[in-house]
């Protein structure tokens, strides 16, 4: 039997087994450091640095100690840092490329610590400038500005509402609008009747007119030749006077089309400063009912930046958990295709079946338990559960949170709930006139669902044992002081809803109706300043357009005057009329036998009167 | 090619035992035919390395086999493929499915499991038409062949010296 054993085989064979086992002991550790530096580094923009990356064989675990990923805008931060993480992996799906770790845990995780170097990748430049500036940002934010008096945080309070000038350079204006398309057409018409002008006749070409026809018409024909000659003249001249009055006919339909366009558009425009005014009004609740919402609008601040920051996170993540659709066609050509079949063992490419790790806050340490952490969701047919309690933290009695995240078949369908239990909240700025809870206790319930991009959330919350307090001595916030100081409980519920990139935010709360009473008073003053200078602001922009409106008319007018003389002259220079050659000539005959009769006459009557004479 | 010749003669004309030669030939059907990259083959080149099988036919196969395995390809995925959906056997494939070890040698790639199929069905036909063929050459050929002048170029080649002077590896 042994003669079939080929001794120096075995021999070579355990050789090379022995060096990619030695190989992955004690090299892949180093080239597992090194890749997740260099790629993770580069796809994150800012330095991710491992301290060392460990292997333990049996079983196999995979050990990676002090991981610091830095912040890309702010390189002197670590955007998250974690002590150690260790792996369970499986052995045998790794051998076919796929990562499954029974069990993941993660120690010492930590937000935001300092750095001791800048975190800016080497080359960056620019991003080390924003890390200069981020830390000077820092050094001044970190000295505090000295306490506002009432008036000026009052002020400010009210100060957040827009201004007159940013309103209206936000809003689109039909004032603008209006006002832009009556200067087009304006200029438009004044093209138009600039060219029907340069048809018209000028005043020298109408005394030549005047000046041809008199000599034209006066005198007597010396002879036949005189006449024809005269006449075809005057034919031209006739001619002219048709196409002239065309022209000034065509001259009054412009003029006049653009009187009544003008004239149709000007009331309009006159009336958009009111409707402006009235939009902004509406769209931005200046009137008494959008106070109700302004305590929301100071409360709802600080929750808007956690909510942002929460859910720039998730949209980071959401593209990474979702199924890969193109992962369902694996067969190549000439390489065959793995059929699957049931199974409750099933392979996905990357799977962490339990994730448990510590978040240090600095006000005590919070457990998280993720189960079913897939970028294929489909293949091991389960949600991502998470779970993250807090039983020992220092503000509070309990932090508890539950969230599924669901993403099978391309079906996002995410939910939250979390309980918050004697929250000790303390010196919590109410953003209005110096006024801030010194002291309360704050239980909350509430939930979310996210279903693809539409987010609905609803969040209540009860205030226990509360106390104001006011570092202002304005009568304003005395005012409110006095009347917040008999509240030692209220409610407070919000809702979350709409698409996740903007979701709209409301808050509303019972401590409304108490800040609502002083509010009213400065907010009415507020809008009537505000309002005035609205419509201050739009008239002025009406009176810029309707200048040239006035103008404009008026040299309409004067031009239509000067086309109505013009008219005239023309007209009556058009009918004047050419007597025939003939009728020169029957008119000298009749004439001439006139003369002749009445020369006849005259010595008929001489003859008679001496007859006569001689008879007496 | 000059070096496969040598190779090949040089192999014919040795001592080394037809038996051993033609399972080292029969091996290489597994990977030539199959997947390089694959569980059943290094179990194989374990076996191949421990045993006392022809290493050079075992490498000669190889080639062979190999360079047949791109027309053979369409037929193996085809019979793969009628393997893992034959209903009769899907209780069987759903069993081995469930463990890792199994799906470790990627049984269910119709592809691996084709190809093993095929390279199962031709290794004892394999294993006995290379001994015989050997055993006839050596009979009846050898000396005739090694009379002929490119067998003596071979013999006079670079190449031929070198695998002469490596032939001892594969005892």
């Amino acid at each position: 039997m042994t003669k079939w054993i080929r001794w120096s085989g075995l021999a070579g064979f355990s050789c090379v087994v022995l060096v990619f086992v030695g190989f992955y002991y004690f090299a892949a550790g180093p080239l597992l450091k090194l890749s997740l530096e260099t790629f993770a580094s580069k796809a994150l923009g800012a330095k991710l640095e491992v301290a060392s990356v460990d292997f333990e064989l049996n079983p196999l675990k995979l050990i990676v100690n002090e991981v610091r990923v830095a912040d890309k805008s702010n390189p002197m931060k670590n955007l998250v840092s974690f002590e150690r993480a260790q792996a369970d992996v499986l052995f045998l799906p790794l051998l076919l490329g796929k990562t499954i770790i029974e069990h993941m845990v993660i120690e010492g995780v930590s937000f935001e610590t300092d750095r001791q170097v800048s975190g800016a990748l080497v080359g960056t430049v620019k991003a080390e400038n924003t890390a200069i500036t981020a830390n000077d940002n820092q050094q001044a934010a970190s000295v505090k500005p000295p306490q506002d008096s009432a008036e000026s945080v009052g002020a400010n309070a009210l100060n957040t509402l827009p201004s007159a000038d940013e309103l209206l350079a936000r809003e689109p204006l039909l004032t603008v609008v209006r006002g832009e398309q009556m200067q087009r057409s304006l200029g438009l018409h004044k093209k138009q009747i600039s060219q029907a002008n340069q048809a018209l006749p000028t005043q020298t070409e109408l005394k030549n007119y005047e000046r041809d026809l008199k000599q034209l018409l006066t005198g007597e024909f010396k002879s036949l030749d005189d006449f024809k000659a005269r006449k075809k003249a005057f034919e031209i001249l006739k001619k002219q006077f048709e196409l002239d009055q065309v022209a000034i006919k065509q001259a009054k339909r412009v003029l006049s089309q653009a009187k009544n366009d003008l004239s149709q558009q000007w009331p309009d425009l006159q009336s958009a400063p009111g409707e402006d005014a009235k939009n902004i009004k509406g769209k931005y609740t200046l009137d008494s009912a959008g106070a109700q919402n302004l305590s929301a609008l100071l409360l709802g601040d600080e929750i808007n930046e956690y909510l942002q920051k929460g859910l720039g996170y998730y949209e980071k993540l959401s593209p990474l958990l979702a199924s890969d659709e193109a992962e369902k066609t694996n067969e190549q050509q000439g390489k065959g295709r793995f059929v699957e079949f049931k199974t409750d063992r099933p392979l996905p490419d990357f799977w962490i079946k339990a994730l448990t790790f510590d978040l240090k806050l600095s006000t005590g340490d919070i457990q998280v338990v993720m189960h079913d952490i897939s970028q294929q969701p489909d293949v091991i047919n389960k949600p991502i559960r998470l779970n993250a309690l807090g039983t020992q933290l220092t503000n509070m009695a309990e932090f508890n949170l539950d969230g599924v995240l669901d993403y099978r078949q391309q079906k996002v369908q995410n939910r939250f709930d979390f309980i918050i239990r004697k929250w000790q909240l303390e010196d919590q700025a109410l953003g209005l006139a110096g006024l801030s809870l010194r002291q309360g206790l704050l239980d909350l319930k509430g939930q979310a669902k996210l279903q693809k991009t539409s987010l609905l959330a609803d969040v209540n919350g009860l205030f226990t044992q509360a106390k104001f307090a006011s570092s202002a001595s304005s009568r304003f916030a005395k005012e409110m002081s006095q009347s917040l100081s008999g509240i030692d409980q209220f409610t407070l519920s919000g809702t979350l809803k709409g698409d996740l990139s903007s979701p709209a935010l409301n808050v509303k709360s019972d401590l409304d109706n108490k800040l609502n009473k002083a509010f009213k008073q400065r907010l009415k003053q507020r809008q009537a300043v505000l309002e005035g200078e609205i419509r201050q602001k739009l008239n002025a922009k009406l009176l810029s357009y309707a200048a040239g409106y006035k103008d404009e008319i008026e040299q309409l007018n004067l031009t239509q005057t000067d086309l109505n003389t013009l008219s005239k002259s023309v007209s009556k220079l058009a009918k004047s009329e050419l007597s025939s050659y003939q009728d020169q000539l029957k008119a000298k005959a009749k004439a001439k036998a006139k003369a002749k009769a009445d020369k006849q006459k005259d010595e008929l009557k001489d003859a008679l009167k001496d007859k006569f004479k001689s008879l007496f | 090619m000059l070096e496969m010749l040598a190779n090949f003669l040089k192999l014919l004309n040795s001592d080394a035992s037809p038996s051993q030669i033609s399972l080292g030939f029969a091996f290489s059907l597994f990977l030539g035919l199959t997947p390089l990259v694959s569980f059943h083959n290094l179990i194989l080149i374990f076996i191949v390395l421990m045993v006392r099988v022809n290493l050079t036919s075992f490498f000669l196969g190889l080639t062979l086999f190999s360079l047949m395995a791109m027309g053979l390809n369409t037929l193996s995925i085809l019979v793969g493929e009628q393997l893992l959906t034959a209903p009769s056997l899907l209780d069987t494939w759903t069993t081995l499915y469930q463990s890792d070890f199994w799906r470790v040698t990627q049984f269910n790639q119709t592809l691996v499991l084709g190809g093993f199929t095929l390279s199962l069905l031709l290794f004892i036909p394999t294993f006995f038409i290379s001994l015989l063929l050997i055993r006839f050459y050596r009979k009846r050929f050898m000396a005739w062949i090694k009379t002929l002048k490119i067998s003596r170029m071979v013999r006079a080649s670079k190449f031929y010296q070198v695998y002469e002077n490596l032939g001892v590896l594969n005892d």
